[in-house]
């Protein structure tokens, strides 16, 4: 059990009535890995994100999060791992110190625990003057802080994030950058979907190039970069994604 | 503005809500209004062959035609007393806090177009009174009437001028009215509309209905005579007019009808078009300021002290866990209190949500107190029969709101590890606390003013708490089932189609229960003994299932994330 990787996936399949999303997907997440998840708009990210973190059914494939399956004990499954999904799932009439404590009662983290670390996450965030107000009168970057600190708060083994970047400041990007390095380093898995290029290249130890919800390369971004003619990952990325839209 | 482009863009909207879109269209689940088209198309049903089998009745022994019209022209007056009372705050919801007016906002257009567009998207949502009552009612008098082609023709066209009188007119004093009210008071002001027009439901409901029936007499004469006295007043109402311009008056009293008729409506417009002109900009405005509220002292708690490094590891994932536990023994919120917390929290800073359910129970307080001294109320049964229909309808309104309350955050219930079935009485017990609260005082304002006995009160309370459990928990079904988490008018958290359901289910359990009630009161015969326990079975018996339903629409991710 010790040695489970904190994610597992397993040629999933995601189907939206006939429209196939995601396609045959397998992909594993190792301890202390940050793993970005790279596609076009509309190549399966978020769909696969939300089947990970139970939001979605899971029909066909097999997920495992910490040696937890996902489909054999969710509930399990889901307090190992945490997800900051594309658009924050917030109370609006609830403070952020507020919306912290309720979600920490959720994961079950001792109150004294969630206290102390909702603080640190709430310093680290810089969002100690709004902590007291309204999540309705925070703006789009603040939210997106509360949905990080939401999603790291129980501590888990695994955890997905969703264009964490949307809408944060370069120092709160920085520090969101920081914290998924430090908890890394303590044995987080990480896996981001990320259109920001350089973000990937520079934070990831590994990418996940996906289209049309099939995998087209996956590696170091060193590796990628390897035997072709391409100079940066943007130009692989776009070599990889760029055949024309199919007849539909 | 581009009339017919926004004319295009809105039927679009609507074909792609009823038949899907799209090679994604089987998973957009695009049955749901169409079902709801079904319940509306049944319910117009049921109420025209009852006002059909009433006008046959009336016409049967020779009444005068003008009776007749009268009868219509009060089903017609219902129906704008209904969109009044319902619809004209759905409609000024629609016109101020829908989701698609920062687009409007910010788009070259004067507020006269807003109001126009706003008010056609209202329309499908204002309409139900005509559609469910006007509109049958003219159907079966036209065919008792056996009105002329020409009336057919115009039956359109007459009932959207009287659905633009109420709510033309009605706007406009909305609108005058929120222009004066403090921009932070706008959503509330609006949710007190609501609150009023309900406490006015519930008031007919308490005291008209009961002298009704109770009055003497063979009813099919009372009705006639009551309509032949009511007809002179009734012919100068809107609903008169159409009558008489449907209904086949005397030629000179149609000419001056549909003057009246058309000339209400441009007014109405006028007036509308006028004061949107003036205040829709600054009221839309207002209505977007968030409710500011002064920081709150207990952001910062202060941090355990001497977090302790030393303490094993308390749980398999705090192995790698970047935090240390603190030495006392770790004290965990359980669920239901966290959510009780989450919910007070929510509730009290969003009060509208709630407020006519609050209005209700202060409502059956305060008036057994004031009026039973009047009219003494001997009956336990009566007194029972009352609370019943309390505890259906608030444990109803309360459960039902549960979940859209929750809005976005919903999705934590799929998210967190925490099992369905927990959430479902996480709910259920926050939602049935409330209720049972304002049940308790209500009964116990009215208990008093009867002089209960000991035992009548006990008989009581073991009839009403199994009503209260099994409405809470048939209103949690239907808000998980039906609840529509992007809703901006309070009264309407739920699809159409939900609270068609919804409807459905509150009467069958008022019924259900008053007949146990009644059979209990007569109580005879072998099986007697069993009537004082069948509610309490009964309840926890459906209750049961509908928990089920409950926790199954939660694991099923029923309640859509938008
Ligand atoms: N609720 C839904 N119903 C039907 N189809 C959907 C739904 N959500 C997503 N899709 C479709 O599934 C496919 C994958 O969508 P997904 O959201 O996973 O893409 P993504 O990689 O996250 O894109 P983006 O970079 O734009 O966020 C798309 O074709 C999308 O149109
Ligand atoms: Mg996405």
């Amino acid at each position: 059990m010790e040695s489970a990787p904190p994610l597992r996936i397993e040629s999933l399949t995601h189907r939206y009535g006939d429209l196939l999303a995601v396609d045959d997907l397998s992909l594993e997440v190792g301890a202390g890995e940050i793993v970005g998840f790279l596609g076009p708009n509309g190549a399966g990210k978020t769909t696969t994100l939300r089947v990970c973190a139970g939001l979605l059914a899971l029909e066909k494939g097999r997920v495992t999060i910490a040696g937890a399956d996902l489909a054999a004990t969710p509930l399990l499954a889901r307090a190992r791992l945490g997800l900051v999904p594309d658009e924050p799932f917030l109370y609006e009439r609830l403070t952020p110190a507020e919306f912290l404590e309720f979600v920490a009662a959720l994961y079950d983290v001792p109150e004294s625990l969630a206290a102390l670390r909702s603080s640190e996450l709430i310093e680290r965030f810089e969002l100690v003057a709004a902590a007291g107000e309204l999540i309705e009168t925070c703006s789009r970057g603040m939210r997106q802080k509360v949905s990080i600190a939401a999603a790291l708060l129980h501590d888990p083994p695994l955890a997905l994030l969703d264009e964490p970047l949307t809408g944060l400041d370069p120092r709160a990007v920085r520090a969101l950058k920081d914290l998924l390095r430090e908890r890394a380093a303590r044995g987080l898995g990480v896996l981001v979907s990320t259109h920001l290029l350089e973000v990937a290249e520079r934070l990831c130890d590994r990418v996940v190039i996906i289209h049309r919800g099939k995998k087209r390369a996956a590696g170091t971004p060193a590796a990628l970069l390897a035997g072709r003619a391409e100079a940066t990952l943007e130009d692989v990325f776009l070599a990889l994604t760029g055949d024309a839209e199919p007849a539909s | 503005m581009n009339a017919r482009g926004v004319l295009r863009g809105r039927a679009r909207a609507l074909r792609n809500a009823l038949f899907g879109r799209g090679a994604k269209r089987a998973a957009l689940r695009p049955r749901g209004p169409l079902y709801s088209l079904a319940l509306v198309a049944v319910a117009a049903w049921i109420v025209h062959s009852g006002f059909a089998a009433l006008l046959a009745a009336l016409a049967r022994p020779g009444a005068p035609p003008a009776v007749l019209r009268a009868a219509l022209a009060l089903a017609l007056d219902v129906a704008l007393a209904g969109v009044l009372l319902f619809d004209l705050e759905s409609a000024v919801s629609t016109l101020i806090l829908d989701r698609d007016l920062d687009l409007l906002r910010a788009a070259p257009l004067p507020p006269r177009s807003i109001l126009a567009i706003k008010l056609l998207d209202a329309l499908p949502r204002a309409a139900a009174p005509l559609v469910v009552v006007a509109l049958p009612a003219l159907i079966a008098a036209a065919q008792t009437l056996q009105a002329p082609a020409a009336a057919w023709l115009a039956a359109p066209v007459v009932l959207a001028l009287l659905w633009a009188i109420p709510l033309g007119a009605g706007t406009a004093l909305a609108l005058a009215w929120l222009a004066r009210v403090p921009a932070r008071r706008v959503r509330e002001s609006l949710g007190l509309v609501s609150t009023l027009a309900f406490a006015a439901l519930w008031l007919t409901n308490l005291f008209v209905l009961p002298r009704i029936a109770a009055e003497e007499g063979e009813p099919l004469e009372r009705v006639r005579a009551l309509l032949a006295a009511a007809a002179p007043a009734l012919a100068r109402t809107p609903g008169g007019w159409a009558a008489a311009l449907l209904g086949g008056a005397p030629a000179g009293e149609i000419a001056r009808s549909a003057g009246a008729l058309a000339a209400a409506a441009a007014a109405s417009v006028a007036l509308a078009a006028l004061v949107a002109s003036r205040h829709l900009t600054g009221v839309l405005a207002a209505a977007r300021t968030p409710v500011a509220r002064p920081a709150r002292r207990r952001a910062k708690r202060p941090l355990p002290a001497g977090s302790d490094r030393t303490l094993p590891a308390r749980s398999l994932r705090s192995a790698n866990s970047a935090h240390p536990l603190p030495t006392r023994p770790a004290r965990r919120v359980p669920l239901f209190i966290a959510v009780m917390r989450r919910d007070r929290r929510l509730f009290v800073r969003d009060w509208t949500v709630l407020g006519d359910v609050l209005t209700a129970a202060l409502l059956w307080t305060c008036l057994p107190l004031l009026a039973l001294p009047l009219r003494p109320l001997r009956s336990p049964w009566l007194v029972r029969a009352m609370l019943l229909a309390l505890a259906v309808g608030l444990g109803y309104e309360i459960a039902a709101r549960a979940f859209p309350l929750e809005r976005r955050g919903a999705a934590w219930m799929r998210l967190a590890p925490v099992r369905a079935r927990s959430w479902a009485a996480a709910r259920f017990a926050s939602a049935g606390a409330l209720a049972l609260a304002l049940v308790g005082v209500a009964g116990a304002s009215l208990g008093l003013a009867a002089r209960l006995g000991a035992e009548e009160w006990l008989a009581t309370l073991a009839a009403v708490i199994p009503a209260l459990a099994l409405s809470v928990t048939l209103g949690l079904w239907t808000g998980a089932a039906f609840g529509d988490p992007t809703w901006t008018n309070p009264r309407a958290v739920l699809t159409l189609g939900g609270r068609l359901v919804a409807a459905a289910l509150v009467v069958a359990q008022m019924t259900g229960w008053l007949v146990l009630t009644a059979a209990e009161e007569s109580g005879s015969g072998s099986y007697a003994w069993l009537l004082p326990w069948l509610p309490g079975l009964a309840a926890i018996g459906l209750s049961a299932v509908a928990v089920g339903a409950v926790a199954r629409r939660i694991n099923r991710g029923g309640y859509a994330i938008p």
